[in-house]
């Protein structure tokens, strides 16, 4: 019998408001959309399993539905669930495997970091997996670090964290730790001219890709790991991270979707600029220079989903210096994974061509988000560089 | 969180209540629960469109003089009629300075055509609704053109056509019928199932397209002066899409509001958002309040979905969520509510009493006419009697008026918004 | 013979797939049915006079009854949307002197009045439902042939009815239709059997769906119209489903009045009307349960149709215009003022 947590569908009236923001059935006309895909079809497919469709593969889970509609209706969660039932039938694919495996394929690769950024820069290779693997040929991955930000933080930054009687627990997430170490240390900086020490628990992918390629039972398995783990010890401190999409499943989705218990951590995980905002409230503001720097601010689906935008935008709005232009609010089209994909590529780039265009419009010197994977669909196909809030708050402190 | 202005509900009254907030320097955030009814409506706003005999009304200023005395419980006779006045030419001239200019007849209302080929009387309409050249299109009975767009799934020019000519304004003006199609958009690059009014407004946004609609426009339309399509022609600068395609056809182009999503209607919704953050506003979409929190005779903090153990908290709120559409209001088996508060709401506690037995009843239904009980300040009445003070109520989560029957929601939307702003601006100054 | 009223609710979607019953003796809702798209609550049994058997309406304490005895088989029924209930009479046939009407049995009673009453040459048929009624011809032409002295054997047993001739696996004809989603053709089928190599053809229409609940498309909808008698919308939705799911007919409404006057099933202000008669016919079953999300439906619905499309200020042809909107601009032109307006808007 279902249950009544996923009766959602139940609430639409029909209105055709999330169709409207539906990003992905105005790029593509293989998309139903997200109304037709979501509350409609359940109907059906509740009534005949069968009559799943295979469109649904084309949803980004970008949730701007979700924000349009009037009725509350979870319809993004709906599409999500029924992409699941339909991809236990066609349950191997090896790209989907090890794309939607960051933390076990990040590891490995930064023990070899300089081979395999030379070997997935080749055009040979990019042909391969062009053709066998279905990543099109023109993506360009991001590169993986020589270390991994835990190691940086056990042998340089975690002796200076004792001196610091507040602490926070710091969830970095697969892309600071293998892609991304300066992220990490900016944010350790700022927390540390906050005032906070900041501690690390073991964590494993927080399972935002693993969901997004159907991969539940794994997800789940990753969830609890990271459930108990944040639990054990210091059990008071905020956990923030600096990825918007971790922090959502953290909060969120380990609990509406995956249907496991987080009340213990749920509360306690913030996104980076949320915790720095109410710091900032608060009056604990540190010193920071003028920058001088013209940036644009792209607001990430996932992030305005959780009502985060407006915290970044009040912190951001605290930094002396920085004229921001912020852009209207669009999907760059990557959606984590799904952009890295032959059959959504021209989709993902369709989706983003509103975006690259107001950003071109703006002419900032930087663009800044607060989500990584936007940041490379946007360091792909446009000419600027993309800042995090936190990297903006650590320029900002290192001015002299 | 510290507002000087909390608004609960993006649509039309939140919006008006916010842009006048913003503009006087306060610290105003609306939160919006999802997208408003401006989505589905007629684009046009309202004043008063019809006395209690369902008869259309001419002047809805001289007919309200007459009404707020008789009726004092309706939001107008709260607001008075100059300030109705006000926040009528407030919201136009802010939407006017976002490029959206609303015409009215002087003092008289005017009409639009429906869909269904009849005619509503209302206040302010956009250009390509009315102007002075539409009543002189009208009245001189210039040929008349109704297209489609074919394909196109919500509309059906017959229809309209059929019932225009049955007024007797129309039947002396010659109608033809016709389609417009760009075949290759059809075939190859739309997706059928989603192929709605948004859908044809963005093929005419985009601008390699225009000269070929024009042309499809100047074929199927005959020897007709006038052409009147579906609104979809461009959401966000629709009025030059608009004087293109009048330049390149030689012909006046009218628009007909059609099954939502309502173009016309979405334009007035992106204009005000503008409006409102340029001045400064915070929009949050995608954030719900939960619960708000009453102590004594004030709201201590509202709880929202997302803010966890951090309250927001304001100096003043405003209440705008609307009717049950909306979910400001939620109606149980026999019992109807205010979710957010629970405050007193106006209603009938037996549930046969909510409608009548017709759908198109001439009495309407009553369920329409429910709402919050609010004091002629608009401050609502907690369910213990007592009243908040920093907490106002405006628009269709009001009791006392029908917004269709009377065809007055967009003028009481306005109207409660922005004088629920005056108030907080004024208890804020004197601090 | 007793009238007896039975009331009914149909809830939002199937909250199950095999029927649940309840194992006592008859009473009121104690069944609940799966139904296409959704599931029935049934039934009450209310004896009523002659007089009334036209003006039925389903009082709220059925309501109350159905949901509070639905609720006790599957509990979902309390949350879920309602979407209408309806009512209908049994022509009960008590031919045992039972006094109750639950008691009577909802079997077929084919009587000879030549054995029963004497009367040579008449036969009366009774009880029964819709779903036997091929049963109740047969039992009835049996009969009659018996005393005619026709010795043929019937064969309406033998007959399938239009669309299941040949079964046909919903696999093989999904694959058929790339393009259109699995849910379009999967409803197709399930309402049209073997109709569906006529209806689903590579044609636009089928890209095109009207009904977004049900999942009727433009097709479907044309050859309703063209090859199944349908003369109204309320013929049209029993033979397609159109306006049958959550929405009522909210979006699906006005796009079918407008393919039937295209298809040629009424003239343009002729379809109009229909759509009035369809909205008020769906009208009737939304009411007796509007609260919650069936009132929000119903408040949108009333805002599209009156309040955008102004249905019920449809000038009606024959009459005198005589309303005033008309005078709005004439007024103006005598007004003074005017070309001053006019100067100031251009």
């Amino acid at each position: 019998m279902i249950k009544i947590e996923n009766i959602s569908f139940d609430h639409c009236i029909k209105c055709t408001v999330c169709s409207m923001y539906c990003p992905v059935s105005q790029a593509t006309h293989l998309f139903p959309g997200p109304k037709a895909s979501g509350p409609d079809a359940e109907r059906l497919r509740i009534k005949n399993p069968e009559l799943v469709d295979s469109s649904l593969k084309f949803c980004t889970n970008c949730k701007r539905c979700e924000i349009a509609c009037p009725s509350d209706v979870k319809i993004a969660e709906i599409i999500q669930n029924a992409k699941w039932n339909y991809l236990k039938i066609h349950w191997f694919r090896p790209r989907d495997f090890f794309m939607s495996r960051t933390d076990l394929v990040g590891g490995m690769a930064t023990l070899f970091s300089t081979i395999v950024n030379f070997i997935i820069g080749l055009a040979i290779v990019r042909v391969f997996m062009h053709v066998f693997l279905k990543i099109p040929y023109r993506t360009v991955f991001p590169a993986y670090e020589k270390t991994t930000f835990r190691r940086i933080f056990k042998k340089e930054l975690r002796w200076s964290q004792s001196e610091f009687s507040k602490k926070i627990i710091y969830f970095h997430g697969c892309y600071v730790n293998y892609n991304n170490n300066r992220l990490g240390r900016e944010f350790v900086k700022v927390m540390n001219a906050l005032g906070y020490g900041v501690e690390m628990k073991k964590e494993k992918c927080c399972g935002v890709p693993l969901i997004a390629n159907g991969y539940i039972e794994k997800a789940k398995k990753n969830a609890l790991y990271n459930i108990s783990s944040l639990q054990k010890g210091n059990n008071e401190s905020k956990i923030v991270a600096t990825s918007s999409s971790c922090t959502f499943a953290l909060k969120n989705e380990y609990s509406s979707f995956l249907e496991l218990d987080n009340s213990g951590i749920a509360d306690r995980v913030e996104f980076a600029t949320k915790f720095i905002y109410n710091e900032f409230l608060s009056g604990n503001i540190p010193k920071m220079k003028p920058l001088g720097i013209r940036a644009a601010y792209h607001s990430p689906c996932h992030l305005e989903r959780m009502g985060g935008v407006m915290y970044t935008l009040g912190v951001l709005k605290n930094i002396p210096g920085l004229e921001l232009i912020v852009l209207n609010s669009e999907c760059c089209g990557i959606a984590g994974t799904y952009g890295f994909k032959k059959e959504n590529y021209d989709i993902s780039l369709s989706v983003g061509k509103n975006l690259f265009t107001l950003i071109d419009k703006a002419v900032p010197e930087f663009v800044i988000t607060d989500c990584e994977t936007c940041k490379m669909q946007i360091e792909m196909n446009t000419k600027y560089k993309v800042l995090h809030p936190v990297t903006v708050i650590a320029m900002a402190l290192d001015r002299k | 969180m510290i507002y000087d202005c909390l608004i609960i509900g993006g649509g039309l009254a939140g919006l008006t209540c916010g842009i006048k907030c913003a503009s006087h320097g306060l610290h105003t955030a609306i939160i919006s629960g999802g997208m408003n009814s401006l989505h589905f409506s007629s684009g046009s706003i309202d004043i008063a469109g019809y006395d209690t005999k369902g008869e259309v009304i001419k002047k809805p200023f001289d007919y309200l003089k007459t009404m707020v005395k008789e009726n004092t419980g309706h939001p107008y006779a709260k607001t008075g009629i100059p300030g109705i006045r006000g926040s009528i030419s407030f919201i136009t001239e802010k939407l006017s300075q976002e490029g959206i200019n609303l015409n009215s007849n002087n003092d008289f209302n005017h009409f639009h055509i429906t869909t269904l080929g009849s005619l509503k009387p209302t206040y302010l309409s956009q250009e390509s609704v009315f102007s002075a050249r539409v009543t002189d299109i009208v009245d001189s009975h210039e040929k008349l053109a109704i297209l489609n767009f074919k394909g196109f799934r919500d509309y059906y020019p017959e229809q309209t056509a059929a019932n225009l000519k049955k007024n007797r304004l129309f039947k002396d003006t010659e109608i033809i019928l016709g389609n417009i199609s760009l075949p290759y958009y059809m075939n190859t690059e739309k997706n059928l199932h989603e192929f709605r009014s948004i859908d044809i407004a963005r093929i005419f946004e985009t601008e390699r397209y225009l000269p070929r609609i024009a042309e499809e426009i100047k074929k199927a339309s005959g020897g007709a002066t006038a052409v009147s399509l579906p609104a979809f022609i461009g959401v966000n600068n629709y009025k030059a899409i608009r004087k293109k395609l009048e330049d390149m056809t030689g012909k006046f182009i009218y628009e007909i509001p059609t099954l939502p999503p309502s173009i016309l209607g979405l334009r007035l919704d992106h204009a005000l958002k503008n409006s409102f953050i340029n001045l400064g506003g915070e929009y949050i979409a995608g954030e719900r309040v939960v619960s708000g929190s009453v102590k004594k005779d004030q709201v201590e903090f509202l709880t929202t979905r997302n803010s966890g153990n951090i309250p927001v908290t304001s100096k003043f709120y405003v209440l705008t969520t609307g009717s049950f559409f909306s979910g400001g209001l939620s109606a149980g088996f026999d019992t109807i509510s205010e979710p957010l508060f629970g405050l007193k709401v106006k209603s009938d506690n037996k549930r046969s009493k909510w409608y009548n037995s017709t759908f198109f009843d001439k009495k309407s239904h009553p369920f329409l006419g429910f709402g919050v009980e609010t004091d002629n300040r608009f401050n609502p009445v907690s369910e213990n009697g007592k009243t908040i003070k920093n907490l106002f109520c405006a628009g269709s989560v009001l009791s006392g008026y029908n917004p269709v029957s009377e065809g007055c929601g967009g003028g009481v939307a306005v109207a409660t918004g922005f004088r629920c702003a005056e108030r907080i601006i004024k208890e804020i100054k004197n601090d | 013979m007793f009238p007896s009223k039975g009331s009914m609710l149909i809830i939002d979607y199937r909250i199950n797939n095999v029927v649940v019953n309840r194992c006592r003796p008859p009473a009121d809702g104690d069944i609940i049915v799966p139904g296409d798209t959704v599931s029935l609550i049934g039934t009450t049994s209310k004896e009523i006079s002659y007089d009334r058997i036209n003006e039925l309406t389903v009082d709220d304490e059925e309501i109350e009854v159905l949901l509070r005895d639905g609720e006790m088989l599957i509990p979902n029924v309390r949350h879920t949307r309602a979407l209408r209930a309806y009512c209908g009479v049994r022509p009960l046939l008590a031919v045992t002197g039972e006094t109750q009407g639950r008691n009577i049995s909802r079997g077929i009673a084919l009587l000879d009045h030549h054995e029963r009453d004497g009367l040579d040459g008449m036969i009366t048929i009774a009880g029964g439902k819709l779903m036997t009624y091929r049963l109740m011809a047969e039992k009835t032409a049996d009969l009659a042939c018996e005393k005619l002295g026709v010795k043929k054997e019937c064969s309406t047993h033998l007959i399938p009815l239009p669309g299941s001739e040949k079964k046909i696996s919903r696999k093989s004809r999904i694959k058929d239709f790339t393009g259109i989603p699995d849910s379009v053709v999967g409803s197709t089928l399930y309402r049209h059997g073997q109709r569906l190599h006529s209806i689903m053809t590579r044609d636009k229409k089928n890209y095109r769906v009207i009904c977004e609940c049900e999942m009727v498309t433009e097709g479907e909808i044309e050859y309703a119209i063209k090859k199944l008698e349908v003369k109204d919308l309320v013929d049209l939705r029993r033979r397609t489903r159109i306006g049958m799911g959550p929405c009522q007919g909210e979006l699906c409404a006005y796009r079918a009045s407008g393919l039937l006057q295209e298809f040629g099933g009424a003239a343009p202000d002729e379809s109009v009307e229909l759509l009035k008669d369809f909205l008020e016919e769906r009208w009737k079953g939304m009411k007796p349960v509007l609260w919650g999300d069936g009132l929000r439906e119903a408040e949108f619905t009333y805002w599209i149709y009156q309040g955008l499309f102004g249905i019920s200020h449809m000038k009606d042809g024959k009459k005198k215009d005589n309303t005033k909107i008309d005078n709005i601009t004439e007024e103006n032109t005598n007004n003074k003022d005017n070309k001053k307006i006019k100067r100031k808007l251009k």
